[in-house]
């Protein structure tokens, strides 16, 4: 598989994903590199934004399985990560492990945020080791693993938020917006006349050149040069305490040029550009920025706090 | 070595040379304008080495060639960003690495020297050249003097270092050194400051016995015939170590201590 072979499939990747996501490029493009990363994404947005669909959508394309967990102040770790059942099948009483929904290959974790902190660092744990502990018992989850976990952000009542350091192990924090007018119009042509089921999707990927994809994203190589921007880029977000009162950590360096790199390579390009690191920053850093007290006064976001250090 | 090693190497040593080349020219530029300054206003060839050569060490030496490689990627577009990732990764060996090194080899076929010599630059700076030293040639030969003079001649620089140039006075050299007082023989050292102009000299006869001014005719000598002593007489047969009679050898002492008189 060579990167010009890699560039025109991605390029009907996302012909074949906007047969069911209308619109919405930046946010497709952000999930996939966070696959290509081997990382999982936070998804922010309000609902009926499609970041169900959405998932669905790359697992059904990707050949990858899917599971859905929904947040909730009553979920509990083993429902997650699964539970020892009695089994009475071979005529005799025995504990069985029964795997819960995390293993999967694409998780999909609906409004993490009404989930209890037990239930966070249940999914964290296997989030970040890849691997689920129940009793004495380590499972290891099959790779791909991905995790797209989801929040609104109204009706944060009974909500309980990740932690910053929490939300640190997720690569990217996807903002996800309305779509624009004539997306929207399409959207009502497409799923008021038939039902979303009914759309059938090629299968374009295995899961084995996923596994490859995602290795090759590693081998991209960096300029120096690119290196020492990105790492200045997060050094600034320290240093700049009129916009940040809390920078970003060193972890969001190494996934600010694992996500160029994957940019890189979704582009068909086998080198690290200056603008894969512009675009990749706000996804990275916008969730490991506490914005300063004079910053939220003057209304700034987290991204516009971004651009000005981008520019600078 | 790899193909695209040396191919860095090469462009990195054409880029060096060029900037090497660019650096002498202005040195040369200003050598010759300083060259000009000193036949102007009289003062050492020594004092316009100093700036020229000053200026050529540090731009060579502090200003170095950074960047090397943005400087080829600005001018080849199909390079952009790839020459620096592939040096920046020479020693890495993976397929996307393997790949973007070959791409970059290839796309270096189309990198000129010409993209980094600024022809009307360096038109320009050989003209002021060739006009300052036209200038400079044409000042000398109608031996033009501005009668500026700021004192900072040979002597001054070349007497406190003990050289002397060539045709220059051996009287100035290290007066200070010499011990005792010599005015009384080569004269008042203020009378030795004679200025610019021009002096009438007369040169006085010296006092001796030989009066020069009165020249006798040629007496003419014959030198054919000896003005030997009668009594004294050679032969072949006598030789070196025959005894001679006491009182032939008595004259024969005295003849040669007359010639020797």
């Amino acid at each position: 598989m060579n990167i010009e072979e890699i560039q025109k499939r991605f390029k009907t990747l996302y012909a074949e994903i906007g047969r069911s996501v209308i619109g919405q490029e930046e946010v497709v493009e952000q999930v996939l590199a966070g696959i290509l990363c081997n990382g999982h994404v936070y998804v922010e947005g309000y609902p009926g934004l499609a970041k169900t669909l959405l998932v669905k959508t790359l697992a059904n394309i990707l050949d990858l399985r899917f599971s859905r967990i929904q947040g909730t102040p009553d979920l509990l770790p083993s429902d997650i990560t699964g539970t020892y059942i009695i089994d009475e099948s071979k005529g005799k009483k025995e504990f069985k492990f029964q795997p819960g929904p995390i293993f999967s290959n694409i998780v999909l974790v609906d409004e993490i945020n009404r989930a209890t902190p037990k239930s966070h660092s249940a999914m964290l744990e296997a989030m970040q080791e890849r691997q689920v502990t129940v009793g004495n018992s380590t499972y290891k989850l099959e790779e791909p693993f991905f995790v797209l976990a989801t929040s609104n952000p109204i009706e944060l009542e009974g909500t309980f938020n990740l932690s910053e350091a929490q939300v640190d192990r997720f690569l990217f924090k996807i903002n996800i917006g309305y779509p624009k007018f004539d997306d929207e119009i399409k959207i009502v042509d497409m799923y008021a006349d038939k039902d979303p089921g009914e759309i059938k999707l090629r299968k374009l990927f295995s899961k084995d050149e996923i596994l490859k994809l995602q290795m090759l994203t590693r081998q991209v190589p960096v300029a120096n040069d690119m290196k020492k921007y990105a790492v200045e880029l997060v050094d600034s977000t320290r240093k700049n305490k009129t916009l940040i009162e809390y920078g970003a950590s060193p972890r969001a360096s190494i996934n600010l040029i694992l996500a160029a790199k994957a940019r890189a390579i979704m582009n068909g390009r086998k080198y690290v550009s200056k603008e894969d690191i512009n675009v990749m920053a706000h996804p990275v850093l916008r969730h490991r920025i506490i914005l300063s007290f004079e910053a939220e006064r003057q209304n700034i976001s987290e991204d516009e706090a971004i651009t000005k250090l981008i520019k600078k | 070595m790899q193909i695209v090693e040396k191919a860095l190497k090469e462009l990195k040593n054409v880029m060096l040379l060029l900037h090497f080349g660019s650096r002498v020219i202005d040195s040369l530029l200003l050598f010759i304008f300083f060259l000009l300054l000193s036949i102007i206003f009289k003062f050492s060839w020594f004092y316009v080495l100093i700036p020229s050569i000053g200026y050529l060490i540090f731009s060579l030496v502090i200003s170095k060639v950074n960047n090397i490689y943005t400087k080829v990627e600005n001018k080849v577009p199909e390079l952009n960003e790839q020459l620096r990732t592939a040096a920046d990764n020479l020693y890495k060996s993976n397929p996307v690495v393997d790949s973007l090194k070959e791409d970059v080899v290839k796309n270096m076929k189309k990198v000129k020297t010409s993209y980094f010599i600024n022809e009307k630059i360096i038109g320009i700076k050989l003209l002021i050249l060739c006009g300052l030293s036209f200038l400079i040639v044409f000042l000398s030969f109608i031996n033009v003097n501005f009668d500026f003079d700021l004192g900072i001649g040979n002597e001054t620089i070349l007497n406190k270092i003990g050289i002397r140039n060539y045709g220059q006075d051996p009287v100035k050299l290290n007066f200070f050194l010499s011990e005792g007082n010599i005015s009384d023989i080569l004269g008042n050292k203020s009378i030795a400051e004679l200025g610019n102009k021009e002096l009438q000299l007369g040169i006085g006869q010296l006092q001796s016995d030989a009066d020069l001014s009165i020249v006798d005719g040629e007496s003419e000598l014959d030198f054919n015939q000896p003005n030997f002593p009668k009594e004294i007489y050679t032969s072949y047969d006598v030789s070196y170590n025959e005894k001679i009679d006491k009182e032939n050898q008595k004259v024969v002492k005295n003849y040669f201590d007359q010639i020797i008189r």
